[in-house]
């Protein structure tokens, strides 16, 4: 049988340099769908997984729902129990949205920009066993249910690099309410 | 062979193994190295254009699948051509529409009849050894730097195309006569980066 890469000699290889040249690139919208099925093999943690990433960017707060309604508490007595931040780092915004959830709560997100596929991990600091993890669907978008409350740190976990925003506390609104 | 084969057989077998290690950033690299051959490969079995892109998804989908499996990931690209072929005529099979491609910028495509490798003919999978050795000489071209690149495509263009040495020389900024060794030293350089 033969050897599809069986050695050219120097007219054969010179004779396909323009076809090679030439071979054209997958469709763009081809090639992000293919990116995008990355997951990482099974028996590896997501935690390892962001452990093994090389470029890792800290996200900054833009927009913190109950710090708006802060200042206007004199104004208005009752807020949202749906807290809604936002943070921006290279060149995305991630809206996360934490809502009670019986006596625990969920977090639910999107990332909004470019058309990239991940996941997220949610992180208790200090660090502990459990970690909340989820794909980003194809709208960017996930879910976190069931989160105990406390103070976290959400990474984000995208192809070739790793989004971390700064902590932030997942509770009702009379608790510490800080980040960062 | 020798140390060129060496080289790309390391390379296919290092992301392989960053990728089993859950490093999410060896995954880009390994679909940027293959994405052009699959495409050659699932745009040349009479597929219609949606179902050639499902089929290239497919191709990706079982690779993340048996990368923890995959008994001798320096074949890697044996087993992505093999693995394309397949689900090709699996989709075929299957009673796909059959619709000659037609994307104007598939320059190299003219006459699919030529290149049709969707059966399992000797004549099919010379042109799936033809297509592997194009892409194995594009993933040298691509390593190779700018100027010996620039060189070698201008020297070696097709027929029509063949420019003089002096029209070479004043594109290159490079005397006539350094063309010719220059153009040797650079096929060297060119041999030796490929995978």
């Amino acid at each position: 049988m033969n050897d599809p890469l069986h050695p050219l000699s120097d007219a054969e290889l010179l004779a396909r340099l323009p076809a090679a040249a030439a071979l054209p690139d997958a469709p763009a919208d081809w090639q992000r769908r293919a990116l995008a099925t990355w997951r990482a093999p099974a028996g590896v943690s997501l935690a390892q997984a962001v452990d093994a990433l090389r470029q890792r960017v800290l996200a900054v707060l833009s927009f913190d729902s109950w710090a708006q309604s802060a200042l206007a508490a004199g104004l208005r007595s009752t807020g949202s129990a749906t807290r809604q931040l936002v943070f921006s780092a290279e060149g995305r915004d991630i809206d996360l949205r934490i809502a009670p959830s019986g006596e625990r709560f969920a977090v639910k997100g999107q990332v909004l920009g470019p058309d990239d596929s991940g996941a997220v991990a949610l992180t208790p600091e200090p660090v502990e066993a459990t970690v909340y993890e989820a794909p980003l669907d194809a709208l960017g978008e996930f879910h976190l249910a069931d989160v105990a409350p406390g103070r976290y740190r959400l990474s984000l976990l995208l192809a070739g690099h790793e989004i971390v925003l700064p902590p932030f506390e997942v509770g009702s609104p009379s608790k510490d309410t800080s980040t960062g | 062979m020798g140390d060129a084969l060496s080289k790309e057989q390391e390379d296919d077998a290092a992301l392989v193994g960053r990728c089993r290690q859950g490093d999410a950033s060896a995954w880009p690299l390994l679909v940027g190295r293959y994405q052009r051959l699959v495409y050659a490969i699932v745009t040349r079995m009479g597929l219609d254009e949606h179902v050639a892109a499902d089929v290239f998804q497919t191709v990706f989908e079982k690779l993340v699948q048996h990368l923890p499996t995959l008994r001798e990931p320096e074949r890697l690209q044996a087993w992505i051509v093999t693995t394309a072929k397949r689900e090709g005529l699996a989709a075929r099979r299957h009673g796909q529409r059959q619709v000659s491609m037609t994307r104007d910028d598939d320059s190299d495509t003219q006459g699919h009849a030529e290149w049709d490798i969707a059966d399992d003919s000797p004549g099919a999978e010379q042109r799936l050894d033809e297509l592997q050795q194009l892409h194995r000489l594009r993933l040298g071209l691509d390593r190779l730097d700018e100027r010996c690149r620039e060189l070698l495509l201008l020297v070696f263009r097709d027929d029509e195309d063949r420019l003089a040495y002096d029209e070479v020389s004043r594109r290159l900024n490079l005397p006539v006569g350094s063309i010719g060794p220059t153009r040797s030293r650079c096929l060297g350089k060119l041999r030796k980066l490929l995978p």
